[in-house]
């Protein structure tokens, strides 16, 4: 027979029972100031539950001052659109001489923001002066599906990048927008229907 | 405490006031991050390879050594003004007189000052020239502003510094043609000056100044004095961005489209938030990645051949285009030497996925903090 | 009955201890001896990949066993292999004894404990085969965390016909706890098994979703399993009472509140609140550890806990220790600039693996010490059960090693992340090294600890059924077969 170990001393006391010792009041007095501490740090510190608040910024007016501004968001978002007017008008607004007139310093930029809004919303053609130069081109309709903001905002980067000028706005576009409506043309412009339409063509 | 459904109701409870702050309030608060960035480019998901890399990385587990989460730090701010506003005595009042004494400043309000009597003279010569006018009273007006146009450029004139293309740029008028050479501007702008012109800033802060110090400055600066300035953060005690790591802190639209986040436990390994813009050299990559040991270096990074084609080479065999390579001093030579080594569409997918992992655009929450010496613009030219 | 009625009634008659641990002697010991299975195939698989990490070439070549797998694999399998069928065999038996009842449905228990079984070994397979869910910490496949959920709610369901079989007059605190282990396992893997596994959210929002896992996971269910055995074992092997009730509630109820919210890293790619209520919370941790350490210090006054000559009270201390440790490093990774300093280093996982085993096994080998031979009736012979102190021994140097080698050299990883040094990976891998003779010795306490649970087995499972006499039985029939 196989020698049981007696070693193991199975005997044991009852279930355990739980004791009533109180808790010190002053636990909870603790509990509740360092809670109330806490929520405090927590208020000042968690940029009120912003979510685009990260380490190591620390408020949302930070944050705000931090990103680009409106303007710089226009500009950025008109030289993402003018990638569909490089093509013709090169990536340095120069344009080609003799076809495409250029963006540079030209008096059909600069000014009234209208003339140009017109142009991108209908197209162009016919002979046309830009800076002295003469052109005789046809430019699409280009900016036809776009958007106001969309036409602002490239002509927007358009103006100063190269022409020293301020924003254009929507309201702008939107104006642009009335005025052919009002002036019942459709299609292409030409020099002499864009006059006729209130849009003052330079010479 | 006695009954048991209290206690289960208990329990309930109290995980689920961790779980709704934890689980629910952040990813609901994620999932309506945009991935459109305002100014016409947005965040997009990897595709193709680099999508398929980031299920090699995680079958690989190799997240286990390496990081994928760039971390802050501590940094000071630098105000950059691009454009002063229109009140000169406001604006020294807001940045205060150190930075009002540089000649920059003075300078550049001296031009507005000259572009505004040239507005004058030239409204006031065609006045004179409008039908209907008071011609005396008119040409007298125009006297008036040819004398103060006179004036405003030979104040201008007498402030003396070197940076005036800069002072012209911060200033945010246009002088031209002869009156530009009257001021010492070149007349005609060559690419590089017109270039120094549009991007001049001038700085007003020390670049050490938390944002509780300056906050006050930059709300007068934008409401009161309409300036357009820049914040830029200068790192200071920024580990990851200083050692080159990463060039700003990770942020959760970083991880927007990632299918498995993988953020990373611990670093082993470096971290790899930006190996995209610090490894492109895909040969590299893939010698790394094959054998991070191979040509001496000293890496605990385990070999994954597995993921390569290895075969033996013939006497005398030119590598293929796509062997990887390593540079010893005997030149370029198989990673394995006697063996051709080419990825496979694993590996390949798994080297596109690492170049995928930049941080080293900046985004609206999270600008490229600058790492350099500030000059201290109050000792002025 | 009315209420008034109901209340006044005579209690039903508490069944004897034998019954009741002769009732859970077939579920629970095929709990235990799994549990020691795992725990030797967790701490074999877990040496494995950290000799891969100081040697890397080795068995490099094989896919399967890549380091991440190998991790992956070691961690699944010590917390859902053993802490799983170790916790949820102690639970059972606890919340009968402590109920007065014997376990009810036995085979509803078996059955849970085969899906279990299975479900860690399909994860396994599926992580080996390179199908990692990608949360370390937590890696559990889709079809393994729904076999697991499905076999725990067998177990669960045992436990809850078992409970709800008898009136009690008061519950004993570790009855708390076992019943927030039961709920809280289910909640938290079927969280993640939804929100990370099955239908994952966007990659910015598994990143909070993956830590409340994991924290939850260590903090509630491994501690509340833990805290139950160690506020039972104490009071019961000392013979006193447990200090006070009132503390004990307290501490739970703060566990179970602050337990998913804490040890957030700072550098986390989270929005700032999220870090700020993380590290609040962990600031708030230490009424946990007064809570805990104040009671059971009470209630022990007097009595050496390390120094007792019962085994099963120097593993409750050790494991009471380490728990306080661990709750203590809690409350310091509030600290914004000591955890910038350790968060990418080995520390975390030091700590980690400390509480898994300095604590938790160290609970549960301490437990099984003291339940597994009173789960036979009659003499026990357990001839292994003088080895049984090398368990605890080897467990407790293991468990000082990673804390004191982890956590005290990963100031020189932490310091030379910070300043860009060229030594990192040098000082990246000290502590790792130091480390690896740690878990050496976890290995072999699991192997002890196997060796003694089969000793256990084989030498006490009935007369008839023990392996030896059906080998015997066969030959019998084969001989009498042979001779006609």
């Amino acid at each position: 027979m196989e020698e049981k170990d007696s070693n193991l001393n199975l005997k044991e006391h009852g279930e355990p029972a739980a004791g009533n010792s109180q808790m010190p009041v002053s636990i909870m007095v603790v509990l509740t100031l360092l809670g109330y501490i806490g929520c405090y740090k927590v208020d000042e510190l968690n940029a009120n539950f912003a979510a685009n608040v990260h380490a190591p910024f620390g408020s949302p007016a930070e944050v705000a001052s931090l990103a680009p501004s409106e303007a710089e968001l226009i500009f950025g978002k008109g030289k993402q659109i003018y990638a569909n007017c490089q093509g013709c008008h090169q990536p340095n607004g120069g344009g080609t001489p003799g076809q495409i007139p250029p963006l540079v310093n030209s008096s059909w930029v600069k000014g009234d923001p209208k003339l140009a809004a017109a142009i991108v919303l209908n197209g162009l053609q016919g002979a046309i002066a830009v800076n002295g130069t003469p052109y005789n081109g046809a430019m699409t309709a280009v900016g036809a599906a776009w958007s106001d903001e969309e036409i602002a905002a490239v002509l927007t980067y358009i103006r100063q990048s190269w022409n020293g000028e301020e924003l254009v706005t929507a309201e702008q576009v939107a104006e642009a927008r009335t005025m052919i409506k009002d002036s019942g043309h459709q299609g292409t412009w030409n020099k002499v229907s864009l006059d006729a339409a209130g849009f003052a063509t330079p010479e | 405490m006695n009954k048991s459904p209290w206690i289960f109701l208990g329990v309930l409870f109290a995980m689920s006031l961790s779980w709704w702050g934890m689980v629910f309030g952040p990813a609901s608060q994620v999932n309506a991050a945009k991935a459109d960035l305002g100014d016409g480019t947005s965040l997009h998901p990897r595709s193709g390879l680099a999508q398929q890399g980031e299920q090699i990385y995680r079958e690989n587990g190799c997240y286990y050594c390496h990081t994928r989460t760039a971390t802050g730090g501590t940094f000071g701010y630098e105000i950059q003004i691009t454009q002063f506003g229109a009140d000169e005595d406001l604006t020294r009042e807001i940045i205060g007189e150190k930075f009002a004494a540089n000649k920059i400043f003075e300078k550049a309000f001296a031009f507005k000052a000259v572009a505004g009597a040239n507005d004058a003279k030239k409204a006031a010569s065609e006045a004179v020239k409008a039908e209907g006018a008071d011609v005396e009273a008119a040409e007298a007006g125009l006297e008036q502003a040819a004398e103060a146009l006179t004036e405003a450029k030979t104040a201008a004139n007498a402030i003396k510094t070197e940076e005036t293309l800069i002072a012209l740029g911060v200033s945010g008028v246009t002088i031209e043609g002869d009156l530009a050479g009257e001021l010492g501007l070149p007349i005609e702008m060559s690419e590089a000056d017109k270039s120094e012109v549009a991007n001049a800033t001038f700085a007003v802060s020390n670049g050490i100044e938390q944002w509780d110090e300056i906050k006050d400055t930059v709300r007068a600066l934008k409401d009161r004095a309409g300036a357009q300035f820049k914040l830029l953060p200068v790192a200071d005690e920024w580990p990851d961005v200083v050692n080159g790591v990463a060039r700003r802190q990770s942020v959760s639209r970083d991880f927007l489209f990632d299918s498995h986040a993988m953020p990373g436990v611990m670093r082993v390994g470096p971290c790899l938030s930006n190996v995209g813009a610090r490894q492109t050299d895909l040969n590299a990559l893939y010698a790394k990645i094959y054998n991070s040991q191979a040509g001496g270096q000293s890496s605990h990074m385990p070999p994954y051949k597995y993921l390569f084609n290895v075969r033996a080479a013939e006497e005398d065999e030119t590598l293929p285009a796509d062997a990887v390579t390593i540079s010893t001093g005997d030149g370029v030579t198989s990673v394995e030497s006697g063996f051709v080594v080419t990825p496979t569409t694993k590996a390949r997918a798994l080297a596109a996925y690492l170049q995928s992992l930049r941080n080293d655009k900046g985004l609206p929450e999270a600008p490229l903090p600058a790492v350099r010496e500030i000059s201290n613009p109050e000792e002025g030219e | 009955m009315s209420e008034e009625e109901t209340h006044n009634a005579p209690l039903a008659p508490e069944a004897k201890p034998e019954e009741i641990n002769a009732s859970c002697r077939g579920p629970v010991l095929f709990l235990f001896f799994s549990a020691a299975l795992w725990a030797v195939q967790a701490t074999g698989v877990g040496l494995l990949g950290s000799l891969k990490m100081h040697v890397p070439g080795f068995l490099a070549d094989c896919p399967f066993l890549t380091y991440g797998r190998l991790q992956a694999n070691a961690w699944v399998a010590f917390l859902y292999g053993f802490a799983g069928n170790a916790g949820l065999g102690l639970t059972l038996w606890m919340l009968s004894r402590l109920r007065g009842m014997p376990l009810a449905k036995p085979g509803f228990v078996l059955a849970g404990a085969f899906l279990w079984n299975a479900g860690v070994t399909a994860a396994m397979v599926g992580i080996t085969m390179g199908d990692l869910p990608g949360v370390a910490g937590y890696e559990l496949p889709a079809y393994a965390s729904r076999v697991l959920l499905i076999g725990q709610s067998f177990i669960a369901f045992s436990a809850i016909i078992t409970y709800f079989s008898r009136r009690h007059q008061q519950l004993y605190p570790s009855s708390w706890f076992l019943i927030a282990g039961l709920v809280a396992f289910p909640w938290i893997v079927g969280t993640a098994h939804w929100l990370l596994v099955e239908t994952p959210v966007r990659g910015a929002a598994q990143i909070p979703v993956a830590h409340w896992t994991v924290t939850s996971l260590q903090q509630i269910w491994l501690g509340c399993m833990g805290l139950a055995a160690i506020l039972y074992f104490i009071p019961k092997i000392t013979g006193r009472e447990l200090y006070s009730r009132q503390w004990a509630a307290f501490g739970f109820w703060m566990l179970l509140i602050l337990g998913g919210w804490v040890n957030l890293n700072s550098g986390s790619p989270l929005p700032v609140w999220s870090i700020k209520l993380s590290q609040y919370a962990s600031v708030l941790f230490i009424f946990v550890l007064i809570a805990i350490g104040w009671n059971l210090r009470q209630t022990a006054k007097g009595v050496p806990l390390l120094g007792s000559s019962d085994l099963t009270l120097q593993c409750m201390g050790f494991a009471l220790g380490a728990w306080l440790i661990t709750a203590l490093f809690t409350f310091g990774n509030a600290n914004s600039d000591w955890n910038n300093l350790l968060q990418f280093t080995y520390a975390g996982t030091a700590i980690r693996q400390f509480f898994a085993w300095g604590f938790f096994a160290m609970a549960m080998f301490g437990a099984v010490y003291y339940v597994a031979p009173r789960l036979f009736s009659g003499e026990v012979d357990w001839a292994c059960s003088g080895a049984y102190k090398w368990i605890f021994r080897l467990t407790a140097v293991g468990a000082m090693v990673i804390l004191l080698a982890g956590l005290g050299m990963s100031y020189g990883h932490g310091h030379a992340l910070q300043t860009g040094s060229d030594e990192v990976l040098k000082k990246a891998l000290m502590p790792m090294r130091i480390a690896f003779l740690g878990e050496i010795l976890f290995f072999l306490s699991s192997l002890i600890f196997l060796g003694s649970m089969a000793c256990l087995l084989f030498r006490n499972c009935g007369g008839e059924f023990s392996p030896m006499a059906l080998i015997r039985k066969c030959r019998l029939d084969k001989a009498e077969g042979g001779a006609e």
